[in-house]
């Protein structure tokens, strides 16, 4: 058994394993046992496995605690986070703790996927692979993680209701408005419950599955504005409803769009465009979706406060209140993500490109309640102060304009440092502020894994270069307020880049 | 080599730099005459005094409240005689002589004087009088001289009315700002505040020199900028501002504010997102105003009450001189000025979202999907789940929801291709399926809740009345089948043709039931005529039907179509029609009963017309049956008839 912290070899490896894992045990539930296509997702994950023991020290141990992933002592943040499902699978078949040994074979394998898709306890002795030999030492578990794990949960669920959602839209099938509803009030129960660690989790962003993780950002975003405002709990829900579902056309959009790297067809922007339609349609289309209030979120959440937007709205002066509500928080997130044709930005940048927009894209007031939300130096941005060293803002006193608390995570040399909060209001005896911001960063320029930082509260070298999934060609279609990408075509109001 | 003049000069201006350190002096220690600070300074005084009196009394002249003039014309400066100008100048005083030289006793009366309140000097008539009354005689204080000729009055009077116009706007901000805003058309707001300046300009260039540069002339345009529209107002201060370094104009009209007015402009711009630190610092930096702003903001910090009145800008000023006291002060007072305005949208975004009206909203974003949706098939799903919810409303007998929803369809696909309004029609065909008639009859053999669902139905028109026409043909109950076609009745009102249409069905009974809601709509001409239509129709039971619904409908005008169906080869037919003419009041009515007497084909339709109008109250009724009865009758009728119609001529006679 490896005590020791792992490698960034042996992260990699472990994620890769979860993955195969979660994969096997999907294919399992389709297939009969000697099914060609079991007999393939088992070799992969041997494969994993194989990997995994030469990247370690000693023999790897997984251990599956609250719902999340360990190896060793090494919260894996973002696979607890995505593979949901699977660590469920691990808990209602009561494992804690896998030990890979060497000599691991298929049918080692086969016994572990079989007892994840059954949700039952292994029959029989494992083999190489041992189950629940060990335990994961809970003593001085780590307070943050504690602390975070209802939200990741909800987060996790969300993102797992959002990924079925998308398989039954996909399949021609409806959404499910109950459903969704349910996911809006968990995490509506978070966000008001730690509006700041909401926040902080609305920087988790996701190249491949960008759509799911967005559309919780915008409904976790739109619930914290909601409270910001004081709204009553069933307006919030509406806004929290809404914001899961704005862009809930576009799961439906042509991979071929999705996928695409580059510059897309008029044809395909006018698909891009059609989709707060789509969405709507699919709304609409279950039972208690015709006339939902949520509705007019989904279909305005492009129409712009001027109405310049897309669709275009018949006998009303703007958007709904609460499409316009969210239709900045849709801005936010979406920009502060990575898209094909530019970087992200960060997110006082966002503020400022929000600005920019108001009057035009966005209702000012909104805009102003937004920036008040999030701060000048919103939740979750990365920082440099004064003294050289970085950091990430987590919390806003209750009393504007005051100073943030920021956890600083690196020193002036960029080297990782236990982590250590920074009340930024604090003054020395002189009376002088002992530190300052200097600067807003952008996590990729540091290589930094904000997600890991949140769920584990330390960073740690980041894992060998993985094979990452290509960003999606089309992510996010422009914001009001910010750069069009080339080749941009407004098809609904039938102007190109060139004439906006 | 120095003169007696310049000797004198000198020792007048040392006795008067001594007489203003003694008052400094004084004010330290006040009344202690023997103080040795004020000891030494009288003995300062008298040596002084002694040598500038060798030339004589020295006279010194007052001016402005920091200069001391001499006689000779020497002046003595703030730093050399300042404070002594200034409180002789602030008690009224003009002249200042020197006639002999003070005493301890003298200069503490008189410095006591110069510190006392002008009011408490006034009570003496002024400074020499108290002084006199006091009885200092070594030094003699003269009034100030009378008001001047007020200069600005005067050269207005030289103005013409134009220019005098002008000079009067300055006098009223809001009036000077629609009349520089005056004709402006731009939608540009900067291109407004440019020409809003240049004609300030240009009034600045109409008036004479000594009345533009008076203070409150440049002031007024800064004061006018708070009355032009916000947009224009922001522009404008930004020009202001950003010409004050190089623009004599301009730096005036922001540095003859005085600083809430400076501050009121600065926030207005902080609030539509400039740096207030920045523009606060640009504004210091262009007019020289920064000590009288950090003067402001001491005194914000240090009475700490919290003054509402007093903006956070000021303070936000005083962060040019690094103090973090008024940083401090600045987070205090822009908090509450931010938490103001925050409070502010909230209340607006919380008052507008209760406001919304979800029923309309919901309608309006239904409208716009419809609009929009390219997708058929989608848009098919839709419209199933619209159908669902309005056999939902119709059951639950919400009847304003119905309409709602029925209405909400309508509109939204008023404006659809023929392909989609024929969608439309098809799903609404499908919301009054048969389990929903057949509840809707059930629950109608109430009479309030039939009302009811008639109020509901009719929300669908002809489409209500096909289906429960359709409902009709198939329902076998007698009681089922009279609520039906009570409902039909109360709809067709508006949708006769939905009913003729059936009058051309393959089915007997269809056309028969159709027959039967036209005789009950009541006297409408155009069911009538379709009635007429039928009267030839080869089922007799139809014609059954149309020969007792004929009257109903057509009333008089039934009366030909009667005649000729009590001809008809069926003997219930004959039956119906005679029967039906006897059941019309008129006069005509008998006549052909009378002829049908006579003349009928059928004996049966003969004894029955007799019998009709042996009943029938017109008032030619018994001279028909008399004439029938009558045996010189032509033709003369069977003997059986003429029998039975005596009969009844006698039972006329008898009732009569």
């Amino acid at each position: 058994m490896s005590a020791a912290t792992p490698g960034p070899a042996a992260l990699g490896a472990v994620r890769a394993l979860l993955r195969s894992l979660s994969s096997a045990r999907q294919i399992a539930s389709l297939y009969p046992a000697g099914h060609p296509n079991r007999q393939e997702a088992v070799r992969r994950a041997l494969a994993a496995i194989e990997r995994l023991r030469q990247a370690s020290s000693g023999d790897p141990v997984l251990f599956v605690v609250r719902h999340g992933f360990y190896l060793g002592p090494t919260l894996l943040a973002r696979e607890s986070l995505s593979l949901f499902r699977l660590a469920e699978a691990f808990e209602d078949a009561g494992i804690e703790a896998v030990e890979f040994l060497s000599g691991v074979g298929d049918e080692d394998v086969d016994m572990l996927v079989r007892a994840l898709e059954e949700r039952r306890p292994p029959n029989g002795e494992g083999g190489a692979i041992t189950i629940n030999r060990v335990r994961a030492a809970r003593a001085g578990a780590e307070t943050r993680e504690e602390r975070l794990s209802d939200l990741r949960r909800a987060y996790a669920t969300s993102l797992e209701i959002l990924r079925e959602t998308g398989s039954r839209v996909l399949d021609g099938q409806l959404i499910d408005l109950e459903t969704a509803m349910t996911v809006v009030e968990q995490l509506a129960d978070e966000v008001v419950r730690d509006p700041s660690q909401a926040l902080l989790l609305t920087t988790i962003k996701s190249y491949d599955e960008y759509t799911y993780h967005h559309l919780i950002n915008v409904c976790m975003l739109s619930i914290a504005l909601g409270h910001a405002i004081g709204l009553s709990r069933e307006q919030i829900l509406l806004l929290g409803l809404g914001g899961l579902l704005h862009d809930v056309g576009k799961v439906a959009l042509p991979d071929e769009i999705l996928g695409h790297v580059g510059r897309l067809t008029e044809e395909q922007w006018r698909l891009v465009q059609h989709h707060p339609v789509e969405g709507t349609g699919l709304v609409f289309a279950t039972a208690d979706g015709l006339f939902h209030p949520a509705a007019s979120i989904v279909l305005e959440h492009h129409a712009a406060y001027d109405m310049s937007g897309y669709p275009s709205l018949s006998g009303r002066d703007l958007p709904s209140a609460p499409a316009r509500l969210v239709s900045v928080a849709d801005c936010f997130d979406a920009v502060t993500s990575r898209r094909s044709y530019r970087a992200a930005v960060g997110r006082r940048e966002a503020l400022a490109i929000l600005d920019a927009a108001a009057g035009t894209g966005f209702d000012p007031r909104m805009v102003r309640v937004f920036v008040r939300l999030l701060g000048l130096l919103p939740i979750g941005s990365l920082v440099e102060l004064d003294t050289g060293e970085i950091g990430l803002v987590v919390r806003h006193p209750e009393t504007p304009p005051a100073l943030p608390t920021v956890l600083v995570v690196l020193d002036a040399n960029r080297n990782t440092v236990e982590p250590e909060e920074r009340e930024l209001a604090e003054t020395d005896a002189s009376g002088e502020y002992r530190w300052r911001v200097v600067r807003s960063l952008d996590p990729g320029e540091l290589d930094i894994d904000v997600l890991e930082l949140l769920f584990t509260g330390s960073l740690r070298e980041p894992a060998p270069p993985e094979p990452e999934p290509e960003p999606g060609g089309l992510i996010h279609e422009p914001s009001h307020g910010e750069p069009v990408p080339e080749g941009y075509v407004d098809t609904h109001n039938q102007h190109t880049n060139g004439h906006r | 080599m120095v003169s007696t003049a310049d000797i004198a000069s000198a020792a007048a201006r040392e006795l008067l730099r001594q007489l203003s350190i003694g008052l400094s002096v004084y004010r330290l220690f006040p009344g202690e005459i023997e103080h040795t600070g004020f000891v030494a300074a009288v003995e300062r005084i008298r040596d002084a005094a002694q040598k500038a009196l060798r030339s004589g009394t020295v006279h010194a002249e007052i001016r402005g409240g920091h200069q001391i003039v001499l006689e000779d014309g020497t002046t003595l400066g703030d730093e050399q005689a300042g404070r002594l100008a200034l409180a002789c100048y602030e008690r009224g005083v003009e002249h200042l002589h020197v006639v002999g030289v003070p005493d301890a006793q003298d200069l503490a009366t008189v410095y006591e004087a110069l510190s006392q309140p002008e009011a408490e000097i006034a009570v003496y008539g002024g400074l020499d009088p108290a002084l006199a009354a006091r009885g200092v005689t070594t030094l003699r204080f003269g009034d100030v001289a009378p008001e001047p000729v007020d200069e600005v009055a005067r050269s207005l009077e030289r103005l013409s009315p134009e220019v005098r116009e002008l000079w009067e706007q300055m006098e009223d901000p809001q009036l000077l700002a629609a009349s520089l805003l005056a004709g402006e058309s731009s939608t540009s707001p900067m291109v407004a505040a440019r020409t809003v300046y240049a004609r300030f300009k240009a009034i600045a260039d109409a008036l004479p020199d000594h009345l533009t540069s008076l203070p409150r002339f440049a002031g007024s345009l800064a004061r006018s900028v708070r009355h032009m529209p916000g947009p224009v107002r922001r522009e404008l201060t930004t020009l202001l501002i950003h010409k004050a370094a190089t623009d004599v104009l301009a730096e005036r009209a922001i540095g003859d504010l005085n600083d809430p007015e400076m501050v009121d402009l600065i926030l207005d711009l902080a609030e539509e997102g400039a740096d207030p630190i920045a523009v606060a610092r640009e504004v210091v930096g262009v007019c020289a105003r920064h000590r009288g702003l950090v003067d402001l903001t001491q005194s914000i910090i240090e009475a700490r009450k919290g003054d509402s009145s007093s903006h956070p800008i000021v303070a936000a000023i005083s962060l040019a001189a690094d103090d973090s006291v008024a940083q401090q002060a600045v987070t205090d007072l822009a908090t509450r000025r931010l938490m103001d305005a925050e409070q502010g949208d909230l209340e607006a975004i919380r008052a507008e979202l209760a406001g919304i009206d979800s029923r309309a909203l919901a309608l309006a974003v239904f409208t716009d999907y419809v609009r929009n949706e390219e997708d058929r098939e989608r848009l098919g799903q839709v419209l199933e789940v619209w159908v669902d919810h309005v056999r939902a409303a119709l059951e639950a007998g919400d009847t304003v929801e119905v309409a709602g929803l029925v209405k909400a369809a309508d509109d939204a696909f008023a404006q659809a291709d023929e392909e989609l309004r024929e969608m439309l029609e098809v799903q609404r065909g499908r919301i009054l399926h048969p389990p929903l008639v057949a509840d809707f009859v059930q629950r109608s053999r109430d009479a309030v809740a039939r009302d009811h669902a008639i109020a509901a139905l009719g929300i669908f028109g002809g489409l209500a009345v096909d289906t429960l026409l359709d409902a009709l043909a198939e329902e076998e109950n007698r009681d089922r089948r009279a609520v039906l076609v009570a409902m039909i009745t109360a709809l067709a009102d508006d949708h006769l043709d939905r009913v003729e249409k059936r009058l051309a069905d393959e089915r007997w009974y269809v056309v028969a039931n159709a027959v039967t809601i036209l005789g009950r709509v009541g006297n409408r001409p155009d069911a009538f005529t379709a009635l007429e239509r039928v009267t030839a129709h080869p089922e007799p039971g139809v014609r059954r039907r149309v020969a007792s619904t004929l009257l109903p409908a057509g009333g008089r005008a039934a009366l030909g179509p009667l005649r000729g169906l009590a001809d008809d080869p069926d003997p219930g037919v004959r039956q119906a029609a005679v029967a039906a003419l006897g059941g019309v009041a008129a006069d005509e009515a008998a006549r052909t009963l009378a002829d049908l007497v006579r003349t009928g084909v059928h004996g049966d339709v003969c004894q029955q017309a007799l019998a009709e109008l042996g009943r029938h109250p017109a008032s030619e009724s018994a001279a028909l049956l008399e004439g029938l009865a009558a045996r010189s009758a032509k033709p003369r009728l069977p003997r059986r008839l003429r029998r039975q119609a005596a009969r009844l001529v006698h039972a006329r006679g008898t009732r009569r």
